[in-house]
């Protein structure tokens, strides 16, 4: 089969035509650079890879917990926006050993853009590591470089139904602080029920604030506060937070969204306790502060050889923490954010040893799987292990 | 540590990845840079809850010969020896032209495709047997100058393949106009045109023939682990052949002297040297911002830019679904949906953020891959061309809030296009826009495709005009915005022939 466009000749002379068009648009078009791409900019004002804040106000909130307010350590210099219900990562070094670790923001994205300012709100006693040395340690003017917001955790108008029924517990409480306060402040469809658990009335971090927004707001804010302790005082419920608690403030289970966060224990006690109410997946967003409990836990230690390049590193791994830490132990600081298995930021690679992943935990890739990566922040070591690492991009700012 | 290599490579997507795996299995000391914590660029996965979406990848066509120019997927399993497990895409796709009542099912094979068409539009049997022959012949032709590349005899390639001569510089219209393609033929033969992003009155013939013919006769694959598996597949070997791969690690400048390139300063500041690089950042990154000093770039090569049009980015919506594609009435793997096919006018609506009649190419994974998400769930990913300029106007303030709107208008489209109902099932969604892509890949403004391959700017011309347009001498391109256009197959064969030119200079 013979085709023609234009005619045999005339084809020819288009194909060589063509060829000679590319040079003469060459010759023509100016010398001049091309300047950023607007998206590219767009891309560093939402996600800056990373922060400089200096921490400008120190509240204490309850006598284990206190609010950092953090502001831009450049003046007159914007604070990326966020979704409320976000977290970011903050680096420090405690007694020497560079860590970081998630918060969730407590403050509204308004107060971000008005104010000028992020808060977390850390909890913490000396069973900890980061929370105690915070808590001790930052004041005033201490400068802390963080992640830009990140996390899935936040209300997604395409999915929520427009009651939402948010369990918080301990520390949890942070991200519903801004999730809700930050909705109510609109003109919004969304009602919040929040129970919220607390081992003592003394640690119930944003009694006031709470109180007030439902004084404000009563057709839209239900709050719960759920004490464990001993003595529940008055006006408080006693015990956990159950599902005959949950059935008790919320008629319409099946045209809610549950929203929990707090510590992993917690989780997995809610888990059970919902699950007479058959959710659907859709209707159920979590964030937990960590990884969920592993069944059994030994005592065993293994090695962790960490190799990079030509160099070659061993330290100590318990059986009973994770492999992030046996790392951050040595000092190595890999990049780490959710630390809950969910991100894939830590994501390594596995050369040789076994590992256990708790049951629940289940953001590593498929392929990752298949060619030997893990997530070491929710990965238990079970032998001797030898791996890779990742460089942290924080570092290249590091002291 | 001023480290040393033969060959860095800037950049592990697709092309990137081909280029280090190619350099490093010639035993070269390779050193691959990757910005991001993952490897692939585009070619990655995200997981959201019980889902793994698969970013950018609809489909590879799965042309049997490697000899053949779009043999990719045999060059990654037969060549390359990756280890990859394809899932086969059942048709070619169903097209909805909402304005004009068209609702029709192709299947791939050139046969039925052809049979489907003239069932539709009768009388078109003979034009479209004729077109379809010709895409066949243009194939081959590219066949012949893969497996010649090194020395292309152009006699020998008029003697065997005048069409692909005759119609080098046409675009696929002239072609469709000549063969008097009846319109309505036109309209269920002309939506993969989005793939290449260029409307069919500009658009290079030639490119589109390969294209075109490469899926109707091959059909088409997936990788079974999203696209991260291609990716992942590379890595492994790379590490094999004993390549350094680098994550979190940019480069801050490409250092060059009298027109060679002499190594890198990553963003740490650490300085690496090198024998020769090859770069998956585009010509637009690396001569606008990445040459130092920058007055060694020639006027030219920035000339070379400005002279052509960067092709589009896109926003696509991913969607966790909590219910099965048989309960949502979901039997097809790919859709096209759009008002009509007029791809002039589909040109110059994309980037409208009202989505005014628009065209969305959009993929139920399921449906080729059944096992990617749980029993009783479905992944849906709805996709349309952006320019970034229809975000330049959105700040970060209402940025999340354009984005829900955009995905709104993209997700009414698709229910009422194919009659059904998906947002009271979304259990997980994520929007990727422009700056999405940018955020993720570095590429100048979220560019998910290259330059636009109009017939004077495709692949013919590029790959005539690459030595002339050379102008570092052990500096070379790879990726979407390299000579072979952009594409996974094409990404992936661009960084392979990188690295064998490289490799030819520094006797390889
Ligand atoms: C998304 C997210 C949001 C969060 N938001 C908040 C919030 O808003 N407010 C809040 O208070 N908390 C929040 N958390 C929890 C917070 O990140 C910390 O987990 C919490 O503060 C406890 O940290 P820790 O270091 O004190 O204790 P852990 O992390 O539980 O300490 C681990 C254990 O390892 C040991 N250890 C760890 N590293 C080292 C080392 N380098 N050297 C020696 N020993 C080590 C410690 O002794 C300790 O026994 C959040 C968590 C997540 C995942
Ligand atoms: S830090 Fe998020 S997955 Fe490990």
């Amino acid at each position: 089969m013979v085709v023609t466009v234009k005619g045999k000749t005339r084809d020819l002379l288009r194909f060589i035509f063509h060829l000679r068009k590319r040079n003469r648009l060459f010759k023509k078009a100016p010398a001049a650079k091309v300047s950023p791409g607007p998206m590219n900019i767009l891309a560093q004002e939402l996600h800056p890879l990373f922060l400089e804040l200096k921490v400008t106000q120190v509240r204490q909130e309850t006598p284990l917990s206190k609010t950092f307010r953090l502001a831009a350590t450049e003046e007159g210099k914007k604070l990326p926006c966020f979704r409320a219900g976000q977290y970011l990562v903050v680096e420090d070094r405690v007694e020497g050993t560079p860590v970081s670790r998630p918060f969730s923001l407590s403050s509204t994205p308004d107060e971000a853009a008005d104010g000028g300012y992020y808060d977390i709100t850390v909890k913490g006693d000396e069973s900890g590591f980061f929370a105690p040395w915070a808590l001790s340690t930052w004041k005033t003017g201490k400068i802390l470089r963080c992640t830009g917001p990140a996390g899935n955790f936040y209300i997604e108008p395409l999915r929520e139904a427009d009651h939402l029924v948010c369990l918080a517990g301990g520390s949890g409480i942070t991200p519903f602080r801004s999730i809700i306060k930050d909705s109510l402040s609109r003109n919004e469809a969304y009602r919040f029920t929040l129970l919220y658990g607390i081992p003592s009335e003394e640690e119930m971090i944003f009694r006031q604030e709470l109180q007030e927004l439902r004084r404000l707001n009563p057709d839209r804010f239900t709050f719960v506060p759920v004490c464990s302790g001993e003595q529940a005082p008055e006006g408080m419920e006693k015990g956990f937070i159950t599902a005959d608690l949950i059935r008790r403030y919320v008629s319409d289970i099946g045209g809610v969204s549950f929203f929990f966060c707090g510590p992993p224990a917690m989780g997995k006690h809610l888990e059970e306790e919902l699950k007479v109410f058959h959710l659907a997946p859709r209707r159920s967003r979590r964030e937990h502060y960590g990884n969920p409990p592993l069944e059994s836990q030994g005592e065993a230690e293994y090695s962790v050889t960490v190799i990079s390049g030509e160099d070659r590193k061993t330290m100590a791994a318990r059986e009973d923490e994770t492999v992030l830490i046996a790392l951050e132990r040595a000092g190595l600081n890999p990049p780490a954010m959710c630390r809950s298995g969910e991100c894939g930021w830590c994501r390594s690679r596995l050369l040789e040893g076994e590992i256990r992943v708790p049951d629940g935990v289940s953001g590593l890739r498929r392929g990752d799987e298949k060619f030997g990566w893990f997530h070491p922040c929710s990965s238990y070591p079970r032998s001797d292990l030898v791996m890779e690492v990742p460089e942290n991009p924080l570092k290249n700012t590091g002291e | 540590m001023n480290e040393s290599y033969d060959i860095i490579v800037l950049g592990s997507g697709l092309g990137g990845l081909a280029a280090a795996f190619e350099a490093s299995r010639a035993g070269k000391k390779v050193l691959l840079l990757e910005q991001h914590n993952l490897p692939g660029g585009f070619a990655t996965s995200f997981v959201r809850g019980r889902f793994e979406f698969e970013p950018s990848l609809h489909e590879m066509p799965n042309i049997p010969s490697i000899e053949e120019a779009s043999g990719v997927v045999r060059y990654l399993l037969d060549d390359a020896g990756l280890n990859i497990d394809f899932e086969t895409i059942p048709d070619a796709y169903r097209v909805i032209l909402t304005r004009g009542g068209v609702d029709v099912r192709m299947p791939f094979g050139v046969g039925a495709f052809i049979n489907t068409i003239e069932k539709q539009v009768p009388g078109s049997r003979e034009p479209v047997t004729a077109y379809m022959e010709l895409c066949r012949d243009i194939q081959e032709a590219f066949g012949y100058l893969s497996r010649n590349e090194k020395k292309v005899d152009y006699r020998e390639l008029m003697r065997r393949h005048g069409n692909f001569i005759r119609t080098g510089a046409a675009t696929a219209d002239e072609v469709a106009d000549r063969l008097k393609v009846p319109p309505a033929a036109r309209d269920l033969l002309y939506p993969y045109w989005c793939y290449l992003g260029v409307p069919t009155n500009r658009l290079s013939f030639t490119i589109w023939a390969a294209l075109l013919n490469s899926y109707i006769s091959g059909g088409a694959v997936i990788p079974r682990h999203r696209s991260h598996e291609i990716s992942s597949a590379f890595v492994e070997k790379i590490l094999e052949h004993g390549g350094r791969l680098r994550f979190n690690t940019q480069v801050a400048r490409i250092n060059t002297r009298s027109g060679r390139v002499v190594g890198v300063t990553t963003a740490a500041g650490e300085e690496i040297h090198c024998g020769a690089l090859i770069s998956n950042a585009s010509p637009t990154l690396v001569f606008n911002s990445l040459i130092h000093p920058s007055t060694e770039v020639p006027p030219a090569a920035r000339k070379n830019i400005n002279a052509r049009k960067h092709g589009f980015s896109l926003v696509v919506v991913y969607l966790g679904l909590d219910a099965g594609p048989e309960e949502l009435g979901l039997q097809d793997y790919s859709y096209f949906i759009a008002p009509h096919m007029d791809t002039r006018a589909l040109y110059e609506n994309i980037g409208n953020l009202e989505c005014r009649d628009i065209m969305q190419a959009s993929v139920c994974l399921n449906v080729a891959n059944p096992a990617c998400s749980p029993p009783g769930t479905t992944i849906l990913a709805l996709t349309a061309g952006f320019r970034s300029e229809a975000w330049a106007a959105v700040r970060p303030s209402n940025y999340v809030k354009t984005k829900e709107q955009v995905a709104r208008k993209l997700i009414d489209q698709f229910e009422k296009a194919v009659g059904t109902s998906i947002l009271p099932h979304i259990e997980e969604v994520e929007v990727a826009a422009p700056a999405t892509f940018a955020r993720y890949t570095g590429a100048y403004d979220g560019i998910v495709y290259g330059y636009e391959p109009e017939p004077w700017d495709s692949i013919v011309p590029r790959a005539m005009a690459e030595e002339k347009e050379h102008y570092f001498e052990n500096l070379r391109f790879c990726g979407g915005f390299s000579y072979r256009c952009h594409g996974y197959g094409s990404s992936i064969l661009s960084g392979k022939s990188a690295a064998e030119k490289t490799l030819a200079r520094t006797g390889g």
